[in-house]
């Protein structure tokens, strides 16, 4: 199955709506590709790592004085002498959480990066309506915000409308604490879930604030969103570079030689969080936002540890 | 030093906007990105501005005033002294002649020639001035002084090969002819030495290189050849022939003979080696028409194996004889096979056809015809020659031997009985006489020419003897003014025939019938105008040349052809073949700067900048 041609973008899609017309009729395509994929998989068969009372059974665990006799095994008590608890999964609706990095670094790049993480978004939080998860949306900058308006939460496909609302709302700018988020975000009392970041990642403590999530059982997948100007900059010459995100700035006489140790570093760097969420079990991601946003909505789907 | 365009060295004034701009502090393009954490971590030993790079800068300024520098000296065209760079006339002499055409190999000797000479102009170099000089029968100019070697490569180019022979002489008299001049003249010759070497008096400061070309080969040509009608019948012939053996063996050559493209006779000649054979063939052509001579042996220089001649075709001239009875002039009349005979009697005379040359015998009109007459024995009294009794038993006591009525006569003791003594005025020529008495006369006039032999030749012994036919026939072609002796005459190689010249190769009935030509077309089938000026005829290729009439029908002219024994030598000469009582000078190959300074500063400021753009915009320097 293609995907639909709505999915190219413009050059220089900066001043273009981030959400164009046709944008509903190419989440309700994803859905579809979604629903193929996943086979059945949709709508709470999804296995929570909660263990609770269900038909599914799971594991065995040793009997504790207080444990529901009910649920003891008696054919490995004849066979052993003894008493061992049945577990079955317990199956619950997911809870998706959307972090969303709003730094300034994300105001950026040709095409624009910040219209490329949003529609990211509101394309993984369409799939999680329309699979009737709860899903929330959490935009991170410096901090977590505060109130509940900062943030929404939604269920049912019917919200899909608010859902695009909010995330046309939302204002990229100012620096990010990408690694101190995620702890925060980490130690709340939240039900555990599935935690999507969708970030550029240039945060060296981000690494620890993704180990932070997992300690604290939540399903994570890392969505990261680069811009062709990043991975390649085409630059010489005598320049000041200025930070987007603090308005720090620099001043460089760029080489060859100079971009060549710069290409090194940053894939230095990505190749690092790759292999570290690899390792850790961690889904990755990484879109290039010259790509299509549907194209990497269908590889995340792809992706075993996304949606199952 | 000086230079050829002054008014280029103000662009030096550019130098200050270029160091001012230096001196301005460079404002930095503001570029943002996404993040400063890379470009903080490959900079973080790298400070923004050091003294290197205040150093980068000066080398990037100096680069480019050194720059700004090099174009305005090389707008400026430095002109160094000849005295300084050594700067040379170059005299090339290339030959062109038929012995260049020997293959050698692949090659000819003539193309291995022309790249002797290309490396010579490759060569030339700053203040150089070249002239190009072809050498055959005729040294030509090809090119005047020059420093452009493209016109000169050119010029060499268009160089042809001609079929004559090689005259350096010529060539070396027009060296000698060149102005003099401060720098040293050079003469390279080009050639392979089929000529014998020439005498010179070399001028002061003037050396010579020998650039020889081709191998020694086995040959074997035609080295003479003609052909010529006999005095007694224009359609007998001789061929005279020379066969040169340039072998060191002696060879068998066969030899064939054709008549109008006919194979007439075909001939073996041995010939020693290194020797030449004569012969003279004698043929028989009714019509006349071309004659080709091939020597069957194949060798290196086919161009000598041939050779050709032209026989005009025989006219037959009308003659009327008016005589009651003249057995013996009519029997010489009747066996020569250029004349048309008709014999009247004297009563019909007034109604006969017009004929070129009408002969009265033993008769007289009663008045003088026009045209060409001769009167044997009486004539008119109207003729205005005035006559004074008899003369007995005259004899020929002189004739005009160089007359061509007189040719090949010999009058000796012819007994005449007797003679009508006449007494011409100024405006007859005494052909021969006895003692004063006149015996044949002749008087040419716009509308009418008289032949007068004062007595009758029935009355003397003259009819037994070979003169008489030969004295007739003589007289009647002179009057009908066909030419006999020029037919057979070709023009050299190497000639260049004028127009009216090349008419002068039509027959003598051509030219009576007012025949033109338009064209003239060569062996090579090119056809020259006679029409567009100059018209001139270059004889510079062997074979058969034709005349084009304006009607469009064409027929032979001449024939040309090689015949030179020092060209069919096909051995090159090993020395310079140049004599002088003083040494001559070699010359001595060196290095030479083969272009203008300008070009050199121009190349360095492409390096230049170049280097500029290595250092500074690849951004090595960093």
């Amino acid at each position: 199955m293609s995907l639909p041609p709505s999915a190219s973008l413009p050059a220089d899609d900066r001043q273009a709506p981030v959400f164009g017309e046709d944008f509903l009729s190419t989440l309700e395509y994803l859905h579809i590709v979604a629903r193929k994929i996943l086979s059945g998989q949709m709508k709470a068969e999804r296995r929570s790592r909660t263990k609770g009372v269900s038909v599914e059974f799971a594991d065995h665990r040793p009997y504790s004085p207080g444990d529901d006799f009910r649920f003891i095994d008696w054919s490995i008590f004849l066979r052993t002498d003894q008493l061992f608890l049945k577990l079955f999964e317990e199956e619950e609706d997911l809870h998706i959480y959307l972090l969303l990095d709003v730094s300034g670094s994300s105001d950026f790049g040709v095409p624009y990066k910040w219209h490329y993480l949003r529609r990211l978004t509101a394309a993984i939080g369409y799939l999680g309506l329309a699979s009737l998860d709860r899903v929330f949306v959490i935009p991170i900058g410096t901090s977590l915000p505060k109130g509940a308006a900062q943030q929404v939460a939604l269920r049912g496909k019917g919200k899909v409308f608010r859902l695009l609302s909010f995330l046309e709302g939302l204002k990229a700018s100012g620096p990010t604490q990408l690694g101190s988020c995620l702890k925060t975000f980490a130690g709340s009392s939240r039900k555990r879930g599935l935690a999507v970041v969708l970030s550029d990642f240039y945060d060296p403590t981000a690494l620890a604030g993704l180990n932070a999530l997992r300690y604290q059982k939540f399903e994570v997948f890392c969505v990261q969103v680069v811009s062709p100007q990043e991975t390649n900059p085409e630059l010489l010459g005598d320049l000041r570079l200025l930070d987007a995100e603090t308005g720090r700035w620099r001043e460089v006489t760029l080489t060859e030689s100079l971009l060549r140790r710069y290409r090194e570093a940053y894939d230095t760097w990505i190749n690092t969080l790759e292999n570290t969420c690899r390792k850790n079990g961690v889904g990755y991601v990484r879109a290039r936002t010259d790509q299509p946003f549907s194209d990497t909505v269908v590889t995340m789907l792809r992706r075993k540890k996304f949606l199952q | 030093m000086s230079f050829g365009a002054p008014i280029f060295l103000s662009l030096l004034a550019l130098a200050v906007p270029i160091v001012l701009l230096y001196l301005l502090k460079q404002r930095r393009r503001r570029v943002e990105v996404s993040t400063l954490m890379f470009w903080d971590q490959i900079l973080q030993d790298q400070p923004s501005v050091t003294s290197f790079t205040q150093l980068r800068k000066l080398l990037s300024l100096l680069l480019q005033l050194l720059f700004l520098l090099l174009v305005t000296l090389a707008l400026a065209r430095p002109v160094l002294s000849n005295r300084l760079t050594g700067a040379r006339r170059v005299v090339l002499l290339v030959d062109t002649s038929a012995s260049m055409g020997v293959r050698e190999g692949k090659q000819t000797r003539f193309e291995l020639a022309r790249e002797r000479a290309r490396d010579v102009i490759r060569g030339l170099s700053m203040g150089d001035t070249c002239l190009l000089m072809s050498v055959g029968a005729e040294a030509d100019l090809v090119h005047p002084f020059t420093d452009s070697k493209k016109e000169l490569l050119e010029a060499l180019d268009g160089l042809k090969l001609s079929h004559s022979g090689t005259d350096f002489r010529k060539a070396w008299q027009r060296v000698e002819q060149l102005p003099p001049d401060e720098r040293e003249t050079q003469v390279y010759l080009i050639t392979d030495g089929a000529f014998d070497p020439i005498d010179i008096v070399p001028p002061p400061r003037t050396q010579f290189a020998y650039r020889p070309v081709g191998t020694r080969s086995d040959n074997v040509g035609i080295t003479a050849f003609s052909v010529r009608p006999l005095p007694s019948s224009p359609r007998d012939f001789q061929a005279h022939l020379e066969l040169f053996n340039d072998s060191e063996e002696e060879r068998v050559i066969p030899v064939e003979l054709r008549i109008g493209g006919r194979l007439a006779e075909a001939f073996e000649f041995r010939v020693p080696a290194g020797q030449a054979v004569t012969r003279t063939l004698r043929q028989f052509s009714a019509e006349g028409g071309e004659v080709e001579v091939f020597a069957d042996v194949p060798d290196a220089f086919p161009l000598d194996n041939r050779a050709y001649g032209v026989l005009p075709p025989p006219s037959p001239i009308r003659v009327r004889l008016v005589t009651p009875e003249s057995p013996f002039l009519e029997r010489a009349l009747a066996t020569d096979d250029d004349l048309q005979l008709e014999v009247i009697t004297p009563d019909k005379f007034p109604a006969a056809t017009d004929a070129t040359v009408t002969v009265f015998a033993g008769c007289r009109p009663t008045r003088t015809p026009l045209g060409a007459v001769i009167f044997i024995g009486d004539w008119p009294e109207d003729l205005g020659l005035a006559r004074q009794g008899e003369v007995a038993k005259p004899l020929f006591t002189e004739w005009q031997r160089d007359h061509p009525v007189n040719r090949h006569l010999a009058l000796q003791n012819v007994g005449i009985e007797k003679a009508l003594s006449a007494q011409p005025g100024r405006d007859w020529q005494r052909l021969a006489s006895s003692v004063t008495d006149p015996l044949v006369l002749l008087r040419e006039e716009s509308t009418n020419k008289v032949l007068v032999i004062t007595f009758d030749p029935q009355g003397s012994d003259l009819p037994l003897r070979v003169a008489f036919p030969i004295l007739i026939g003589n007289s009647v072609r002179y009057l009908a003014r066909a030419d006999t002796s020029e037919r057979w005459v070709n023009p050299a190689m190497g000639q260049v025939l004028s127009p009216p010249e090349v008419m002068g190769y039509l027959t003598s009935a051509q030219r009576e019938a007012g025949k033109t030509l338009d064209a003239v077309v060569t062996p090579e089938g090119g056809p020259v105008s006679l029409k567009t000026a100059p018209g001139l005829v270059p004889v510079e290729r062997a074979g058969l040349y034709r005349g084009v009439s304006a009607d469009g029908t064409t027929n032979v002219l001449f024939a040309a052809n090689l015949a030179d024994r020092r060209e069919s030598r096909l051995a090159p000469s090993v020395e310079l073949p140049l004599r002088s009582k003083t040494p001559l000078v070699e010359i001595q190959e060196r290095f030479r700067l083969g272009f203008e300074p300008w070009m050199i500063l121009a190349s360095l400021a492409v390096l230049v900048s170049v280097v500029e753009w290595i250092l500074f915009h690849r951004r090595l320097i960093e």
